[in-house]
């Protein structure tokens, strides 16, 4: 009789009620949904459940930390969340940025990018001095390319007044550092196709055709004879959402397609121990299709990043990539040219490049980075470009 | 712990909530005790001693006055070492290392920092303020000693306001930490979690978003790679619209803050002091400082502004004593010169009031307005002066003399809506569109689960900006 008469006065209160159950709904969602690993979208190992090891000062404080990551970590329905606070951003609050991405005409997205950071700067010089000491150890070998960002080629995508650094300035800046090489400027082919799908929307990279016309520049400045793609069949995967729909996460995303070319070369990943040229390694082809049954369907072109590979071409002579991904969709075109494609990935390499380049004496050594690569990331002049 | 985060909304609070409500009456006071110390222990389990020796000062003080009731020579060492132990705690954490590089540098001395003590323990400058009121208020006699120190420490550690106010006297909740049996009821609890509702998301939804446009202009320090425009690329235009959404989040990140704390209380059975009344709209400096964090200002006026004399002892001691009040809320905000600064600012504002301007705003219609908020947000760009990624001098050189840079237009364009929303949140007219709401039934629940599904996805979505009031 009690009870009865308590739950009806209960019912007096509905905002109680609501509120109440809102937060007992998730707690018991929360308890029983199992925990995830891995976060596929957010491209993250996410926190486990904590042990507490000691009951000291250490102890506690560590638990405590590792405690309210594990929770935020494995909040019940945390991508549809992410997703609601999206379409908030977007819907209610007009806004022309998500996660920290600009959303751009014709659903494109772009990295924000209001000025170079005092850590880029620094960054900046660094791996110039880099790329200059290269092309002074290996007199006329060496081709520095920077690609831009979408957002330089695409600046009237751009949101409104977006306040976007200046890019080509600072690529223009570079132009000068490579000692009797070739600089390599991508901008005037880009530009002048720019009316083509250059650009990923939901990515950073650029397509395999962006690359494409970059590697036409790069032909044209070493005197080569491009790749014939009019005898090579397309192939095409759908439903590519890249790394800034991962942040921006808006509903109204369209989703990217992949292309790239039927071509069935060789190629080798090295197992790196030392410096110099490996003689163990795994062989496989270009492209690892399985990728494209995952999130980050880009990683399919040569098998991601890996620190130190080969790629068996249908050309002459040698040449040696040191890039970051940008080049993994620009290096099959280069099985025209070449007999041997060495690409280096700094971030999965921890050598010195002297012994490798004495053991293979390249013909030529492109350095193809990102701006936004080249200008943040310290792997290139650590890992000793020089030296 | 934040309020705003997910160990917060979806661990803590439901367990601690649950406890409370089954724990049998005597034990309640324990039960909130309890949760309380592992909330404020949460972040940094080191300060658990300062914790407890702050609780036994203030209690051991208490019954100390008690028994000394004819001796008023020992009732004012009492009272001395509580004051002494309280304001010395809270000078060792956060004026210390200030004092000793102030020195160095006026002086030319060369103390070393003391080690160790970079981050303040948690709501330090709040819960002294409290304990210190129960000790001046039993002093005074106008309460009466409490001799169980599970009541007590469940008054002084208390998690809803323990972080950032508001500032409950002892005497604010005394009577009710006694009451055992039927200390809430459900329509207060109703009112509690409505208010806490509203609470988060003026912090989560208005707050932190809106303080993204500032530190779009100064950048983040905990995240040194997110791109930001750099103060001394930002034209005027911009770092005006930089200020004001500063000036808007704090408002509604404090005022958030404070309601949520509001909010809590209710749901536990107390009713805490109210802290801000829409400052915002205020039409005159005096005016504003009766409605920006009441419960400060107050404290301030009871224990300090009052006993000095107040406005009884002539107009040059009243000056005198706004300008001891000003100083210290200005150096109790934060150990740094620009907080003195900020707090002289509001001394000299209020004395020119108080001496002549105060008659014609209250005539002024609409210019009042205009001249409360332009000292406000100047006032806030003082506050912020000294933060990481602005330069005090770079700040003001910008705001007051025209110089060209990274136009406003963008900002303009995506924080529009969101600065429009602010606008009218910080004007009665959000308590009118509340009022017609709540007529309704459907309405009113429909209000409370939409903001609060909303702000739980802003939790979730948002890697969590932390509470600004943390260091003062």
């Amino acid at each position: 009789m009690e009870k009865k008469k308590r739950l009806s006065s209960l019912k007096q209160y509905p905002v109680l009620m609501a509120f109440s159950l809102f937060f007992i709904a998730l707690f018991v969602l929360d308890m029983a949904t199992p925990d995830r690993a891995y976060s596929e979208m957010e491209n993250t190992t996410l926190t486990q459940r904590p042990k507490l090891t000691a009951v000291s000062v250490d102890g506690l404080n560590s638990y405590f930390t590792n405690y309210t990551k594990y929770v935020k970590d494995q909040v019940f329905g945390r991508d549809q969340w992410i997703d609601l606070q999206s379409l908030a951003e977007t819907t209610l609050f007009q806004k022309t940025q998500s996660g920290g991405i600009l959303l751009g005409k014709e659903h494109r997205m772009f990295a924000r990018r209001y000025r170079v950071l005092p850590s880029e700067e620094k960054t900046w010089n660094k791996n110039l001095a880099a790329v200059s000491s290269l092309s002074e150890r290996c007199p006329g070998k060496v081709s520095f390319m920077l690609v831009p960002s979408a957002s330089t080629v695409y600046p009237e995508k751009l949101p409104l007044a977006a306040p976007q650094m200046d890019e080509e300035a600072r690529i223009n800046e570079a132009a000068n550092v490579v000692q009797g090489g070739h600089f390599i400027n991508v901008l005037p082919a880009l530009y002048d196709h720019k009316d083509e799908y250059l650009y990923y929307r939901t990515d950073h990279h650029w397509t395999t055709l962006g690359a494409y016309y970059a590697y036409e520049a790069f032909c044209k400045e070493l005197g080569l004879t491009p790749f014939d793609r009019s005898t090579h069949t397309v192939e095409t995967a759908e439903d590519f959402y890249g790394t800034h729909y991962s942040k921006a996460r808006t509903w109204n995303a369209e989703p990217d397609t992949i292309t790239w070319y039927d071509l069935q070369n060789k190629l080798t990943i090295w197992n790196v121990t030392g410096p110099g040229q490996p003689t163990d390694g795994t062989e496989t082809g270009l492209y690892d299709t399985a990728k494209l049954d995952v999130y980050d369907k880009y990683a399919m072109f040569l098998h991601g990043n890996n620190g130190l590979s080969r790629v068996e071409g249908d050309g002459t002579g040698k040449i040696l990539v040191i890039k970051d991904s940008y080049a993994n969709s620009f290096v099959p075109y280069l099985t025209a040219n070449y007999g041997a494609i060495d690409v280096v990935d700094f971030r999965n390499y921890n050598y010195g490049l002297d012994q490798l380049i004495a053991d293979n004496n390249y013909d030529a050594i492109l350095v193809l980075y990102s701006y936004s690569s080249f200008t943040s990331d310290p792997y290139l002049y650590r890992a000793g470009v020089a030296g | 712990m934040v309020f705003s985060t997910i160990i917060f909304l979806f661990r803590f609070l439901p367990i601690t909530l649950a406890l409370y409500y089954l724990a049998p009456a005597k034990l309640k006071n324990t039960v909130l005790f309890v949760c309380s110390l592992v909330f404020y222990c949460w972040g940094e389990v080191r300060f658990f001693p300062v914790m407890l020796a702050l609780i036994l000062i203030n209690y051991l003080c208490g019954l100390g006055l008690e028994k000394c009731a004819a001796k008023p020579a020992a009732r004012t060492a009492l009272l001395l070492a509580a004051l002494a132990g309280s304001l010395g705690m809270l000078f060792y954490f956060k004026y210390a290392n200030f004092v000793l590089s102030s020195l160095n540098a006026l002086l030319g001395t060369d103390f070393a920092a003391i080690q160790g003590i970079s981050t303040l323990p948690l709501g330090i400058s709040f819960y002294t303020f409290q304990t210190l009121s129960y000790t001046i208020d039993v002093y005074r006699g106008e309460v009466k000693t409490e001799h169980n120190i599970i009541d007590f420490g469940a008054y002084v550690v208390m998690f809803p306001q323990l972080i950032a106010g508001p500032i409950v006297k002892y005497r604010d909740v005394s009577a009710q930490l006694h009451v055992y049996e039927h200390r809430y009821h459900l329509k207060q609890i109703e009112e509690g979690m409505t208010l806490f509702t509203f609470g988060l998301a003026k912090k989560v939804l208005l707050a932190d978003a809106v303080g993204a446009l500032w530190t779009d202009i100064i950048g983040i320090q905990s995240s040194p790679s997110t791109t930001y425009v750099g103060l001394g690329n930002a034209s005027t235009a911009l770092v005006w619209l930089g200020v004001i959404a500063y000036s808007l989040q704090l408002y509604f990140d404090f005022s958030g803050y404070s309601m949520m704390a509001i909010g809590m209380g209710k749901m536990l059975g107390f009713d805490f002091p109210q802290n801000f009344n829409f400052p915002y709209i205020s039409r005159s400096i005096t005016e504003f400082w009766r409605r920006w964090h009441m419960t400060l200002s107050g404290w301030f006026r009871e224990y300090v502004y009052i006993p000095l004399g107040g406005n009884r002892k002539g107009l040059k001691r009243q000056i005198f004593n706004l300008f001891v009040v000003e100083l210290l809320t200005g150096i109790w905000h934060g150990a740094d010169w620009n907080f003195i600064c900020w707090g002289l600012y509001y001394f000299v504002l209020l004395a020119i009031e108080k001496l002549f301007l105060l008659k014609y705003l209250e005539k002024g219609k609409l210019w009042p307005h205009v001249y409360t908020l332009f000292l406000v947000v100047v006032g806030w760009a003082m506050f912020v002066g000294n933060d990481y990624g602005v330069g005090f001098g770079e700040l003001f050189h910008r705001l007051f003399v025209p110089t060209g840079g990274v136009s406003p237009v963008y900002f303009l364009r995506n924080y529009g809506v969101l600065l429009a929303v602010s606008a009218v949140c910080c004007t009665p007219l959000i308590e009118t569109l509340w009022n017609a709401l709540k007529k309704r039934t459907a309405t009113r629940v429909a209000t409370v689960l939409v903001l609060l599904v909303l702000s739980t996805a802003y939790v979730v979505g948002s890697t969590n900006s932390p509470f600004l009031y943390f260091n003062f």
